[in-house]
């Protein structure tokens, strides 16, 4: 009789060497492009073809700590938070109204909350700019209004995803253990949705502390946050190192959040 | 304290389907009720509707003889367990079990105190700082089942409870419920579609079919004497022996069989369990003993594990007048030797038939 062999079933990425090349590849697709930003925002002086700067210095970096530098990361940080708030909780709103519809009117209404998505950033802005201006809208108020719509489509998928899995049973369960309406939501709801609040929370905000078109526009000039002074030092010549430094203080913080997101919680499950 | 609970003609319709048509029952105090029915019998919405996720198209439920119907279900009292397990995820089994009692206002370390005490009756003690993902189906479930006890509930609903565990699990879950019953005596009311799990468990069934209570009655009663054809093959019944019924006598390819009192003359089914039959073995290939047994030949022997299920076809006895064929099941324990070709004769054990409407 013939011994039985154990099948191994081979995974799609490959065999065991390629699959953590590519992911190495990737991981370096990823972060290259930051080596240059990190290294222009210490360069005293850089020269082509020179591979790394001729000169080092901390001026870039100091600069961030410059009043106006600060209060336009505290205006960012409080657009991203602005935006991140209404747009979670409407995302979720909108899941699950959507989660209880007929499936075709729930395809419907998901187009209708996706189509921000689809129209050009500039077309939505100068649509709305005309609207919010007519009805006399403060700026502030005008640009969190139209990022929220813009940020909504993400919390919106964010929370259809996790509502797939969702079982209503849950909330059944913990009604008849003596919860009430309001217990179910705090205890049972909330916790369960917790990471798809996050993630959502999380992709909002970046809409809102990374936006430049319409802070921009729909601001027009009143709200001075750090994409603007980004774009402000990148569009001019000599700049290259206040730019990477400014650059950098984009992404920093959204890092942070995201590594802040990817930690486990205190109690792993298996 | 445990409650009695009443079904007063509940009905539930779901559009313009009617799932629930006049159900009547009751549950009384201390005791197990198993709703039995196959899937879509109504038998899940009935619970729903007792526990107060759901409410009735019409009709009431009530609890120690009060309506309950405008109770929301946090303050019914009635606990569920589910066919899923259903603990959160995000707590710990000691804080699931602790739920109930946190629900109701005690502190976190009153209520993990009396968890515990759940914990150990389910015999999960030492599980108790584990994350539910950390445990097997069958433990997720003792816990499921030590929650709804730590709600001190006055009425017990499993649904479905044990229909994803294997054999071995399930005859421990059974040994649990019995234990559970015995220093608890919670009121239980049980949906299964198993009939070997409601015959186990309950002190009586209801046959659910088609949204209608079929018949109520202990468990040997379901058994031996069902209301109808329907009963008999839910409870797994394979014989219903058409003839005819006459002064407490029914006559068919079985012979004279005298049969409960009160049954008007005319064509009548003998429903008999294959368990209450016997085989007579034949060596010579004639008559049974000479006695008034029928005889048949072997058609199917097959195994059931410790039993096999044998079917005979019985023709008329000879000089009876009737020229019928039946195919009769018997179930006997062990290993007879038999094959298909065998002749034997078939007796009803202790003569005494049950009849339905034909």
């Amino acid at each position: 009789m013939q011994a039985y062999q154990p099948v191994r079933l081979r995974a799609a990425g490959g065999t065991g060497i390629t699959r953590p090349l590519l992911g190495g590849l990737l991981f370096l697709w990823i972060l290259l492009p930051l080596v240059p930003l990190i290294l222009w925002s210490v360069a005293a002086e850089w020269r082509a073809p020179d591979v790394l700067p001729g000169a080092f210095s901390t001026d870039g970096l100091a600069a961030l700590l410059r009043p106006e530098v600060l209060t336009a990361t505290g205006a960012s940080l409080v657009l991203g938070l602005s935006v991140a708030l209404p747009a979670t909780v409407l995302g979720a709103l909108a899941a699950f109204a959507i989660r209880r519809l007929p499936n075709g009117w729930a395809r419907g209404v998901e187009m209708i909350l996706l189509a921000p998505l689809a129209i050009p950033p500039f077309a939505l802005v100068m649509g709305s700019n005309v609207l919010l201006l007519g009805a006399r809208v403060p700026a502030f108020p005008s640009v969190v209004l139209v990022l929220t719509v813009t940020a909504l489509p993400y919390t919106v998928f964010m929370f259809r995803a996790a509502l797939a899995s969702y079982d209503d049973q849950f909330e059944e369960v913990a009604r008849t253990l003596g919860a009430s309406s309001r217990a179910v939501l705090a205890r049972v709801r909330i916790p369960l949705l917790a990471r798809a609040t996050a993630r959502a929370a999380f992709l909002a905000f970046l809409v809102g502390w990374s936006d430049y078109i319409t802070t921009l526009l729909v601001g027009g000039g009143q709200l001075l946050t750090l994409p603007l002074v980004l774009g402000s030092a990148a569009s001019a010549t000599g700049n290259e190192q206040l730019t990477a430094a400014l650059s950098l203080a984009m992404i920093v913080p959204p890092l942070l959040l995201l590594a802040l997101l990817a930690v486990p919680g205190p109690r792993r499950r298996r | 304290m445990s409650s009695s609970l009443t079904f007063d003609r509940v009905s539930r319709m779901f559009g313009q389907s009617e799932v629930l048509s006049d159900v009547s029952l009751t549950v009384p105090a201390r005791s197990l009720v198993a709703l039995l029915g196959a899937s879509g019998s109504g038998k899940s919405t009935l619970l729903r509707i007792a526990s107060g996720l759901d409410a009735p198209s019409s009709g009431s439920v009530l609890v120690d003889g009060q309506d309950a119907s405008a109770v929301p279900a946090e303050n019914r009292g009635i606990a569920v367990v589910f066919q899923k397990p259903l603990l959160f995820p995000h707590l710990t089994v000691v804080d699931n079990v602790a739920f109930p009692a946190r629900m109701a206002g005690v502190t976190r370390r009153e209520a993990r105190s009396q968890a515990l005490e759940f914990l150990d009756l389910v015999q999960l003690g030492g599980f108790a700082r584990r994350m539910p993902g950390q445990l097997s189906g069958g433990q997720e479930q003792r816990v499921s089942l030590a929650r709804a006890l730590a709600a001190q509930p006055r009425i017990l609903l499993l649904d479905e409870p044990f229909s994803s565990l294997d054999s071995r699990l399930t005859d421990d879950m059974y040994e649990l419920v019995g234990k559970i019953r015995a220093e608890l005596e919670p009121t239980i009311v049980l949906v299964t579609h198993d009939r070997r799990e409601a015959s186990v468990l309950a002190d009586t069934i209801a046959v659910l079919d088609e949204g209608t209570i079929l018949q109520h009655g202990p468990v040997p009663e379901l058994h031996y004497q069902p209301a109808t054809r329907a009963v008999n093959r839910i409870l797994g019944g394979l014989n219903e022996v058409p003839g005819h019924a006459a002064g407490g006598f029914h006559t068919s390819v079985l012979g004279r069989v005298r049969v409960q009192p009160g049954v008007p003359d005319g064509p009548a089914l003998l429903v008999v369990r294959q368990e209450a039959l016997r085989l007579i073995r034949n060596d010579d290939g004639g008559t049974s003993s000479g006695d008034e047994a029928p005889t048949g030949v072997v058609t199917e022997v097959k195994s059931m594990g410790a039993h096999v299920l044998v079917r005979v076809r019985v023709e008329s006895a000879p000089g009876s007048g009737s020229t019928a064929v039946e195919s009769i099941a018997v179930e006997l324990a062990g290993a007879p030797a038999l094959r298909a070709g065998d002749r034997v004769g078939v007796s009803l054990a202790g003569g005494q038939g049950w009849v339905v409407r034909a």
